[in-house]
């Protein structure tokens, strides 16, 4: 099979009680960019350490193009790496930053320049080689450090949080860059970050890392459209999702979700809940997104409404292309995003709706119930 | 200029003074005939290189010169060297037996010198060491201090310098050399000096160890030189001999000045 | 692979020479320091077991009492001297002063030169009858004074000797420990109404209290290391005033040959430092703020 395989990996470090990765099992096909994303403290560098063969596997296995390459040493398996903060050598220049492999694997003088030359031509690095890290540009760095990944022609290449400590400008166009340079090389590319936002601007597909386990994978739409959690609902999103507590009841056979005084209705995201409530407590989260909070009056024909509540505004935050505001009313505090054009002031007292085809649902356990 | 800040020039400069004039007026007298040694001032019509010849007649000073280069020098690059590799141990590595490789460091520098003083000397004599250089240099060999401050250095070079030069298969002793020591030059300066000068001014241990006049480093030959009567008690003969166990030093002080500072500066850390 | 085993095989092959060593120029000769203490040996024949013998004889010996005592005098004089000059000077060169690089480069010379150098220049500036120093003094109206050879004054002129050749050193120590404080410490205190008197008393010294730390822990362990000193300028006298233990320690071995009783020498003198030491921490070491 061609591409890369991981069966089943785990990471046990001596004194912790819970393995760090738990039976972690995923497939990456030739040419695919897949992020992982995940908190901090998620393993997701630790199972990126794992695939470049820096630490060791506890269980489980890695495939490249068939060959298990488990056990294999790292600078033997055609991968290579681009680190956070790039991790240069500070006091070598681009050239010797590139060749420094070549120069451990005593590989000829002709080819090591031959290969830094092709490198610095494809990184427009050319009138940079003599220069040190130190005197380089954020994006200039970067390049070199996707030049070191590029002279060993791999099959794959792990990216680890390259832009954490970027200016949030230079990231942007950094992200670009990068995904320009993935189709150039073709090689799979894995890139882990905390960030959401650039999971979502980057992947074909990314997954979803939550203490050692994989939450979800999926394409970026597929995981914001259908989490499978609450806790990737909660993750994924610049504003995070709304969580509201309630309880679900069964009327006339159809089912609602009530908080408050407030009943709403179920049967268009749950094709009816044919659910005995009573059974299980009844306790439930709803979760909705900012954006599909409409003001009274305000919604299109498009929306299914949900019944009108009630809420004061208790902040407002203009970002310029829309505005954040914090409401609080007897579901408890949420945000929404409305319109950039709409003017509300704090403490004013608002009516609004959910759009009940947009709604998750999530049981006390986080997690969700079929839609 | 207020008169407050004329005065503290006046004092600073003073101070300055007592700290410069010995050593000119040293210079002085070892350049000046016998007859002027009750002159305290810096200049005379009579210089002469008398006292320094009287100096290399009566003394192998020369060879004690080499001596002392070749003790410190060989300590130093020891020290540089073996201390690297623990402090990148220390640092980088995870092992068995690390922590108490460190506690043991520590140990070994809270434990007071004199303690080891008469043992270590019992066992020179019993490698048969006494007055060669193995007795000289070999005790010398390792620091502490030296350990501490690599370790100190090398925690603070991030991890992913060492992974991307072991995805690129190098071994740790290619990164310590490739990587570490590049980037820890201010430390090696540091130690260096530290090392060089302890080793250079120490008198206690080659007095003890070395009897033999042409084994003798120069801080001791100038001491017994002075204290032994070879002087004859000539004041200017004496300071001549000073002068070149001074000069060498005042030298390259004037000219890494910042590093020695830096260096001594440092060495307060360990407290 | 990379893994816990190669980092293992690291550790040992780059710890061991340093371990061999450790074990062979420290650890032993603690050991055989321990084994020295109860025995009398004249390096020729074989050690011979006197039990408790050495530590009786150092305790009724007054010539160790006495060593003790002139280092304790020594650090009595030059640990306050020391501190003090240091400290002002070093408040001076906080300042924005021209030149105090040079100055500060000035005051550090002689801490690079070696003790042995700086001890010879000094025997000839303490000459009674034609030393700088006294030469200098007789300018201000001041009698000669016999520095080295008054067995009340001898020691007092070693102090004054070493702070001279320290100096620069804890000035460098204070210029940092100053130089650490954030201005915003100072501005804050003159809103208050403070004055420059209480901006040192209430500010600059208290936040310096883990240099002043520092400078009498490494003063104290200089005091008990003085060798060189009193070997080439008073030979130990007058009457045994400027005596030093290491050097006691030294004529104990190479003058007669106790190697024994210099071991319990060298035991006791540790002992004494370590707890000196240990003293010093537990009243003095204060948490470092900046």
């Amino acid at each position: 099979m061609q591409g890369l395989e991981l069966k089943n990996l785990e990471k046990h470090y001596s004194g912790n009680d819970q393995p760090t990765i738990r039976r972690f099992s995923a497939k990456f096909e030739p040419g695919e960019f897949v992020v992982l994303v995940g908190p901090s403290g998620c393993g997701k560098s630790t199972l990126l350490r794992m695939i470049a063969g820096l630490v060791p596997v506890s269980n489980g296995a890695i495939n490249l193009d068939g060959k298990d390459i488990t056990n294999v040493e790292s600078n033997l398996r055609n991968i290579s790496m681009v680190f956070q903060n790039y991790a240069l050598f500070p006091h070598m220049n681009v050239y010797e930053n590139l060749a420094f492999g070549m120069r451990i694997r005593k590989e000829a003088t002709q080819t090591i320049e031959k290969t830094v030359t092709e490198a610095a031509k494809i990184l427009h690095l050319q009138d940079l080689l003599d220069k040190k890290p130190g005197a380089l540009s954020g994006g200039q760095r970067q390049r070199v450090a996707l030049g070191r990944a590029f002279v060993r022609k791999p099959k794959v290449i792990l990216f680890d949080e390259p832009l954490s400590n970027l200016d949030a400008r230079l990231r942007i166009e950094m992200r670009q860059e990068i995904l320009k340079f993935h189709e150039q090389c073709g090689a799979i590319s894995i890139y882990v970050t905390h960030d959401q936002h650039e999971a979502m601007t980057m992947a074909d597909r990314m997954i979803i890392l939550n203490q050692g386990v994989a939450c979800q994978t999926g394409t970026p739409e597929e995981v914001y459209n259908n989490p499978v959690d609450q806790f990737v609902a909660g993750f994924v999103g610049s504003i995070p999702m709304n969580f509201i507590h309630g309880r679900g009841i069964l009327n006339e056979g159809r089912s609602f979700f009530q908080v408050g005084s407030y009943k709403i209705d179920l049967s268009h995201i749950g094709k009816d809940y044919q659910l005995d409530w009573s059974k299980n407590s009844g306790g439930l989260t709803l979760g909705v997104r900012p954006e599909d909070i409409y003001l009274d009056e305000h919604y299109s024909h498009a929306v299914a409404p949900s019944p009108k509540m009630a809420a004061q505004v208790k902040m407002v935050e203009y970002l310029g292309d829309s505005t954040i505001v914090h409401l609080e009313g007897d579901i408890g505090s949420f945000k929404s995003r409305f319109n950039k054009d709409l003017r509300v002031r704090k403490s004013q007292k608002l009516d609004f709706v959910f759009d009940l085809k947009k709604l998750h649902l999530f049981t006390e356990e986080g997690n969700k119930l079929p839609c | 200029m207020s008169v407050r800040r004329l005065i503290l020039y006046v004092m600073l400069t003073a101070g300055a003074v007592s700290f410069i004039y010995p050593f000119l007026w040293m210079g002085s007298i070892s350049l000046r005939p016998m007859t002027e040694f009750q002159d305290l001032g810096l200049f005379s019509k009579n210089f002469t290189l008398a006292n320094y010849q009287a100096v290399f007649d009566r003394i192998p000073i020369g060879r004690a010169f080499m001596n002392s280069c070749l003790i410190a020098g060989t300590v130093t690059c020891s020290v540089i060297f073996f201390s690297s590799l623990v402090g990148y141990s220390l640092a980088k590595l995870k092992f068995k037996g690390q922590g108490a490789i460190m506690a043991i460091v520590m140990i070994s520098m809270m434990i007071p010198g004199q303690l080891t003083l008469i043992p270590l000397y019992q066992l020179i004599v019993y490698f048969g060491w006494a007055d060669s250089y193995l007795g000289l240099i070999v005790p010398s060999l390792m620091s502490g201090m030296g350990i501490l401050i690599f370790r100190q250095t090398f925690m603070t070079i991030p991890y992913e310098l060492m992974e991307a030069a072991r995805m690129e298969g190098a071994g740790e002793f290619q990164i310590l050399r490739k990587i570490f020591w590049p980037l820890a030059k201010p430390a090696i300066v540091t130690i260096g000096i530290l090392t060089f000068m302890g080793s250079w001014n120490e008198v206690l241990w080659p007095m003890i160890v070395v009897h033999e006049k042409a084994m003798m480093t120069l801080p001791q030959m100038v001491v017994l030189f002075t204290k032994g009567g070879e002087s004859g008690g000539q004041f200017g003969v004496e300071m001549a001999a000073n002068m070149m166990l001074v000069v060498p030093i005042i030298i390259s002080y004037s000219f890494f000045q910042k590093y020695f500072v830096e260096a001594l500066a440092s060495s307060g850390i360990k407290g | 692979m990379q893994s816990e085993q190669s980092h293992s095989k690291a550790g040992i092959l780059f710890t061991s020479p340093y371990l061999i060593h450790l074990v062979v120029f420290f650890l032993y000769p603690v050991g055989f320091s321990l084994y020295l203490v109860f025995h009398r040996w004249d390096l020729m024949t074989d050690p011979e077991y006197v039990g408790l013998r050495n530590f009786t004889y150092l305790m009724s010996d007054h010539l160790f009492w006495q060593a003790l005592t002139n280092t304790l005098y020594f650090l009595v004089i030059h640990i306050p001297l020391q501190i003090i000059v240091a400290l002002a000077l070093a408040i001076v060169l906080a300042k924005p002063l021209k030149g105090r690089v040079f100055f500060r480069a000035t005051f550090f010379l002689p801490v690079v030169i070696s003790g042995a150098a700086v001890t010879i220049l000094w025997q000839r500036l303490y000459s009674t009858e034609v030393g700088l120093i006294n030469y200098v003094l007789s300018l201000v109206g001041i009698d000669a004074v016999p520095w080295l050879t008054d067995p009340g004054i001898a020691m007092p002129a070693i102090a004054i000797m070493a702070t001279w050749k320290n100096l620069g050193l804890y000035v460098v120590f204070f210029l940092a420990g100053i130089l650490a404080i954030p201005q915003t410490v100072y501005e804050a205190a003159k809103m208050e109404g403070a004055s420059s008197w209480h901006e040192f008393r209430y500010i600059t010294l208290p936040l310096l209290k883990p240099t002043m730390f520092l400078v009498v822990v490494m003063s104290t362990l200089g005091g008990f290391n003085l060798f060189i000193e009193p070997y080439v300028m008073t030979g130990g006298g007058p009457l045994g005033s400027t005596m030093s233990v290491v050097l006691y320690m030294y004529k104990q071995a190479f003058s007669f040959q106790h190697m024994g009783y210099a071991a319990t020498l060298g035991f006791a003198l540790a002992l004494i430092i370590m707890v000196c030491v240990f003293i010093q921490k537990k009243y003095l070491d204060s948490e470092r703020y900046y």
